[in-house]
């Protein structure tokens, strides 16, 4: 009986090494290639490992290891119908030899490697593998086994002895974490500090901290990280490499959090990017950059609309002889208000664990529609189909000047909620800095923001001089108001363009037919309510309207699935042939030591589809690219997206639009473009990484 | 707690930089030295002013410097130099009974059988040299122009192995190094991380 099971075992477990030069126990590590289940799912996916048990006293390598060593590799010889990731490494411990550091492994370490089988894939395969280490004590020794393994596809597995091992292996596997963020402050001498703000779920005091950086040369890997703990997080002091000559801009790396009462199961590693907050650094560069990015934004395309209703504004004050001052206040207050309800519910969301960023109430479809539906029944009125307001010239001074108020304010909350999709010139920096530092500090860069927005209308309002020099009321006024109606109809066709690659077709044909009831509804409301109508019938007909413009908008509203495939931007012109974002892609790329320039943008982002036009529409710029092999990668943010989020986030941004150029070495620091692109823009970047 | 934790870091500050400052890097005039050879003559750095001059850190047990010179990769980097009169100083700073130390005449011996095309083998059993230039691997190559500036710093190449039949498919960066300053142009790139065993301090 016991030769047969013996037999069974063999076939099941399958995990076959043989070392090709000395038998294993001469060896410093012992390898063997394992895998987590009995067998293989055809179409599946599966958890391999490289199991190495080393000898006390001896260690193995990191990815990045440090000041000596190398990691290990494993090149694959695979059957058709099945294919395998590179490894994941879990996290790693330190050694420290005075003055150098290493970064790797003891005693035993897995590393996973993700399979994939082909759906078609049968019968029973063979992998094969020669590993390559490097094992180090004082002394290095290199060595390398020929390892295979051979597993059943199909049929019920069950857990293979080394599935403990593999799991707890990957469960130390760092991971990205959008609650955990990090920051490098202070001066950019030979020490740095790293703040890492962590979710109030985490016992931070419980905990010791280790950080390690993703490639060498960054920070010194002996150099102690005495740990300062306090707040909603740690900082880390780090010692910049001492032969490092550039000043550290972003750091990425992984910090290991083993609990320190020594429990084995507690370790949390969590993947970090950091990037030096904005320059001048602190609470006050920020606000700065705010308030100038706040005036830059109503140089920007999404406020042009806007922009008609309030000079609308402005025209009539004048005309009925008002001032205009506590107008441009009361659009002040609109507009810092409406900044406040738009900071909190993304810091609130965010603190729930959304990974989504500035601009992300345009991610969702109904919301664009109702954007869509706002604009457009307000065109209509402009067009002269209904007074809203009632006739605010011929109306009393006192009743007058309150609904205007009112209405400034709300075209104050409105010229908001459509600025979102631009991201003005400094703007990013800003708002990336606020949404990780504390609420109240967030609160204070946006408000800083809205002002900024503001100011220009409170100084035009408030100035006598602009107020005398328009010109008396008169028939013009009715000219200019209709001619305004078609900016903001140009809106609605950009709107329902963002709906549409959002949603889709159909949704689409659904949204503008919602426009025809909305359409019908200013209509009814136009013909009812003629001045000499009595109020009673102005009422009714208003509320029919607004009932036939909510029938139109219950017809149009998304419900349920989404539209299949990704939302795309990229039918913008320019020919390059984008390739989509993947991180993944992109690493595989960058270690290829090919140049690959990524756009982050959305359909909804106005400053983008500018960029894109005016700078990736040039035949120098299509021409530069092809010349130096530029891959071009496109992260299309138009809908919701978690992993487009974190890399906006690594870059201390938290919207688009943002374009980096990353050169032909893998370590070198990439360019980040700035907000408002050009061709000459885009071609000095290539020639500096790569000319 | 914590303010006292600052001051002891506010403390340690000036400690650090007085240490970090002392290292070489790119860009700054390299550091000078002395040291003995391995037949008992002294060399200072200053003495090679106006040659361009090769750093190399070896400990011939470790894989892998073996790799760069049992595939014969570092003696034909030696060679091709020192005939076109730049100074190729190899420097051992493993401690004394650490991997790697020798006395000078085992040390003499090893060179031979190694073939090395060395200017000098020079000893720095301190270590005081290596962490000078904060030394981490060896192999750890730098180049130091005519007029005493360190312009390159880190790997021998760009693959980071044991193999020697890595080294055909590797970027020498050490090679590009000098043929850039011999032609006075930039040393591009001029700092990588060098990789390679520990220096046995």
């Amino acid at each position: 009986m016991r030769l047969p099971l013996t037999i069974v075992a063999t076939l099941l477990v399958g995990a076959v090494a043989h070392g090709a030069e000395p038998a294993s126990g001469d060896r410093i590590a012992a390898a063997r290639l394992v895998s987590e289940r009995t067998a293989l799912t055809s179409g599946g996916d599966a958890w391999l490992a490289l199991h190495l048990r080393i000898r006390d006293g001896w260690h193995v390598y990191w990815k990045n290891p440090g000041d000596s060593g190398t990691p290990p590799r494993l090149a694959w010889r695979l059957p058709d119908g099945v294919t395998v990731d590179d490894f994941v490494w879990p996290a790693p411990t330190r050694f420290v030899a005075e003055p150098l550091a290493s970064f790797g492994y003891e005693r035993e370490v897995y590393f996973p490697v993700r399979a994939v089988v082909a759906s078609n894939a049968t019968g029973t395969v063979r992998l094969e593998a020669t590993a390559k280490w490097l094992a180090c004590k004082v002394d290095c020794i290199p060595e390398s086994a020929e390892l295979s393994l051979t597993l059943p596809i199909g049929g019920r597995g069950g857990d293979g002895p080394a599935a403990d091992g593999i799991r707890a292996a990957l469960a130390t596997v760092p991971r990205a974490e959008p609650a955990w963020r990090a920051s490098i402050y202070g001066r950019d001498g030979d020490t740095l500090s790293l703040r890492v703000t962590m979710p109030p779920s985490f016992a931070a005091e419980r905990y010791s901290y280790l950080f390690f950086p993703d490639t060498g040369g960054v920070i010194e890997a002996s150099a102690p990280q005495p740990v300062d703990r306090g707040g909603d997080g740690i900082a880390l002091s780090l010692t910049r490499a001492a032969t490092r000559t550039a000043p550290v801009e972003t750091l990425a790396g992984v910090l290991v959090a083993r609990p320190e009462d020594g429990t084995t199961g507690g370790v949390a590693a969590i993947q970090l990017t950091a990037t030096r907050v904005a320059p001048g650094s602190g609470l006050w560069a920020a606000l700065a950059l705010a308030f100038v990015g706040g005036l830059l934004l109503n140089l920007m395309p999404c406020v042009f609309p806007v922009i008609a209703i309030k000079v609308m504004g402005f025209v009539e004050e004048a005309g009925a002889g008002g001032r205009a001052g506590g107008q441009g206040l009361a659009f002040a207050a609109g507009v810092v208000a409406s900044f406040w309800v738009l900071a909190g519910v993304l810091l609130a969301l965010r603190g729930a664990g959304a990974e989504i960023g500035w601009g992300f109430q345009l991610q969702s479809p109904p919301f664009v529609l109702a954007m869509a539906f706002l604009f457009f029944v307000l065109a209509m009125a402009f067009l002269g189909g209904i007074d809203l307001g009632g006739r605010v010239s011929t109306l009393a001074g006192g009743v007058r000047a309150r609904r205007g108020l009112g209405g400034s304010f709300l075209s104050g909350a409105l010229a908001t909620a459509v600025a979102t999709p631009c991201t003005a010139p400094f703007m990013g920096t800003a708002l990336g800095w606020a949404l990780t530092a504390p609420p109240v500090t967030a609160f204070a860069v946006f408000t800083a923001l809205a002002l900024g927005t503001a100011l220009p209308y409170v100084v035009l309002s408030a100035s006598p001089g602009l107020v005398r020099a328009l010109p008396r009321p008169g028939p013009w006024m009715e000219t200019l108001k209709q001619l305004l109606a078609f900016p903001m109809l140009a809106t609605v066709v950009w709107l329902l363009w963002v709906f549409g690659l959002q949603a889709g077709a159909d949704a689409q044909a659904l949204a503008l037919g919602g426009l025809l009831f909305a359409a019908l509804g200013v209509w009814v409301a136009g013909r009812a309510a003629t001045p000499a109508a009595p109020p009673w019938r102005r009422r009714a007909a208003t509320v029919a309207a607004l009932v036939v413009i909510a029938v139109g908008f219950g017809v149009a509203v998304p419900r349920g699935e989404r539209a299949p495939g990704p939302a795309s931007a990229a039918h913008a012109p320019g020919g390059l042939a984008w390739e989509p974002y993947s991180a993944e892609r992109l690493a595989a790329l960058r270690a290829a030591g090919r140049p690959v320039y990524v756009d982050f943008t959305a359909a909804w982002c106005l400053t983008c589809q500018l960029n894109e036009r005016v700078a990736f529409g040039s035949a120098a710029v299509r021409e530069a690219f092809e010349r130096h092999g530029v891959v071009p990668m496109r992260a299309d943010w138009t809908n919701q997206d978690a992993e487009i989020t974190r890399a906006l986030a690594a870059f201390g941004r938290s919207g688009v639009p943002l374009n980096v150029l990353y050169g032909d070495e893998p370590s070198e620091e990439p360019i980040v473009q700035p907000t408002l692109l050009t061709p000459a823009v885009v071609l000095s970047a290539i020639e500096e990484l790569l000319g | 707690m914590r303010t006292a934790f600052r001051r002891a870091l506010l403390l340690c500050l000036p400690l650090a930089l007085a240490a970090a400052s002392a290292h070489a890097k790119v860009g700054d005039a390299a550091p000078a030295f002395t040291l003995v050879d391995t037949n008992g003559k002294q060399h200072a750095l200053g003495d090679f002013k106006g040659k361009v001059v090769v750093l190399e850190w070896f400990n011939h047990d470790c894989p892998f410097v073996k790799k760069h010179y049992d595939s014969g990769n570092m003696p034909a980097l030696q060679s091709r130099y020192t005939a076109k009169d730049v100074i190729w100083l190899s420097i051992n700073s493993s401690a004394p009974g650490k991997q790697g130390n020798y006395a000078p005449e085992k040390a003499n011996e090893l060179s031979k059988e190694k073939k090395s095309a060395a200017t000098y083998v020079l000893l720095d059993p301190n270590g005081t040299v290596g962490k000078l230039y904060g030394a981490k691997t060896t192999p750890h190559m730098y180049v130091i122009d005519g007029s005493g500036i360190l312009r390159y710093e880190g790997a021998i190449d760009s693959v980071s192995s044991t193999d020697q039949a890595d080294i055909k498919d590797a970027t020498n960066y050490v090679a590009a190094a000098v043929d850039a300053v011999v032609a006075g142009k930039t040393v591009d790139p001029s700092v990588t991380q060098s990789y390679g065993c520990g220096v046995k301090y």
